[in-house]
């Protein structure tokens, strides 16, 4: 049998924001989780959090596989980075639209992803139903995002909006390598 | 239409040029490297307008003592050309022009009210049906605007986004091509991921 190609696809962002949901939603297997019981100020937050990674596969097709890495949700886990984005696709970071606390966390995490990693990358910006959720526009200044990184709303319980969402940074990163491809005369005018 | 299509090649390809854009006896500069044009605001942007309007362009290449030192981010600048521009009549048919000669297309997402574009509608409606259904042909799209205050807010966000190649060529092969010999080109794997995911 033909080896497959294994490409990958970053879920990241600070603890509870929902990454293990978009993980499961866009896998076609059983979704290899580590979650334990939280011990430090994330019991908190909730009874159990990702240590190592959440794992799913996408299988596209007869050659290509589609690996979706959940990433522990906090800064110290940084270094994973340099393992996880060869052969990555892009990222998605998650953030949690009604906890500013977590900002500061995912502000790290952003600011090493940058520094090291530098893939195509959106936000979704989560829990927008709770009263004191912030918009995808204050969450994109508080943590100074890019003005050309887009930031969009995202109810990670719903399979649809996380397709939406990785489709929007998949679609970016296609337009992106389409232009390089082809030099900018992509539509032949 | 020139100088939009040669726009377009020098944003997307990052490219350090001038276009002099002329026609009807006049004619404008523009001077692009990297991701900025060369100049004040208000001058890139008053130039840019009339750029839009004029049919023909040449391009030269750019000599930087010549440029000054303050530049624009294309972004901005374009952004600040299209809010409250009005297309003339001639523009218009032109943009129908080639709006019809375009292959189905897919429409990027960047978050353009964060850079001050005013009319946000028309642009993520294109990119809403774009993202839904894989691509969108545009020369429809204009047509279908209910009246003409409408449809001068369809071109303004084509005109942006097509400058801009926030507009790419929707459907690359997504199938294997047998040339393939180092594997898959980029845009065939991530279109067939995107054409997987769209399916779950």
């Amino acid at each position: 049998m033909a080896k497959k190609l294994v490409y990958k696809l970053l879920i990241t962002g600070p603890v509870n924001s929902g990454k293990t949901t978009l993980v499961s939603h866009l896998s076609d297997t059983q979704v290899a989780m580590t979650d334990v019981a939280a011990t430090d100020e994330v019991a908190r937050i909730k009874a159990m959090t990702t240590v190592g990674l959440d794992f799913g596969i996408l299988r596209i097709d007869e050659e290509i596989e589609l690996h979706l890495f959940g990433t522990p949700g906090q800064a110290r886990f940084n270094f994973m980075w340099d393992i996880l984005s060869k052969g990555a696709l892009g990222a998605v970071f998650l953030i949690d639209s009604a906890d500013p606390g977590s900002w500061d966390e995912a502000r790290k995490m952003y600011d090493y992803y940058q520094q090291k990693v530098r893939l195509p990358v959106v936000f979704g910006a989560t829990k927008q139903d709770l009263p004191q959720a912030k918009t995808p526009d204050e969450i994109a200044e508080a943590l100074q995002i890019p003005a050309d990184v887009p930031v969009l709303p995202l109810d990670a319980r719903i399979k649809e909006q996380n397709k939406m969402i990785v489709l929007t940074l998949l679609e970016n990163a296609l337009a992106e390598a389409l232009q390089q491809e082809d030099a900018g005369d992509d539509l032949g005018v | 239409m020139q100088p939009i299509v040669h726009l377009r090649k020098a944003i997307v390809g990052r490219q350090s040029v001038r276009i002099v854009a002329s026609g009807f006896g006049d004619s404008v500069m523009l001077d692009h490297a990297g991701l900025a044009f060369y100049g004040s605001k208000d001058r890139i942007v008053a130039n840019l307008r009339a750029a839009f309007e004029m049919p023909q362009a040449r391009v030269e290449r750019l000599e930087p003592h010549l440029t000054g030192h303050e530049t624009v981010d294309h972004i901005s600048a374009l952004v600040a050309a299209v809010n409250g521009f009005t297309p003339s009549d001639r523009l218009r048919q032109s943009l129908e022009a080639l709006a019809g000669r375009l292959p189905p297309v897919a429409v990027k997402y960047a978050p353009l009210h964060r850079m001050g574009l005013l009319e946000v509608a028309p642009y993520l409606q294109l990119h809403r049906e774009s993202l839904m259904r894989g691509d969108v042909r545009i020369h429809p799209w204009l047509a279908q605007a209910k009246d003409a205050s409408e449809l001068a807010g369809r071109l303004r966000a084509f005109l942006l986004c097509f400058c801009l190649g926030l507009i790419v060529r929707a459907r690359p092969d997504a199938g294997r091509s047998k040339s393939e010999q180092q594997g898959p080109r980029r845009s065939s794997v991530l279109a067939r991921i995107i054409d997987r995911i769209r399916g779950l």
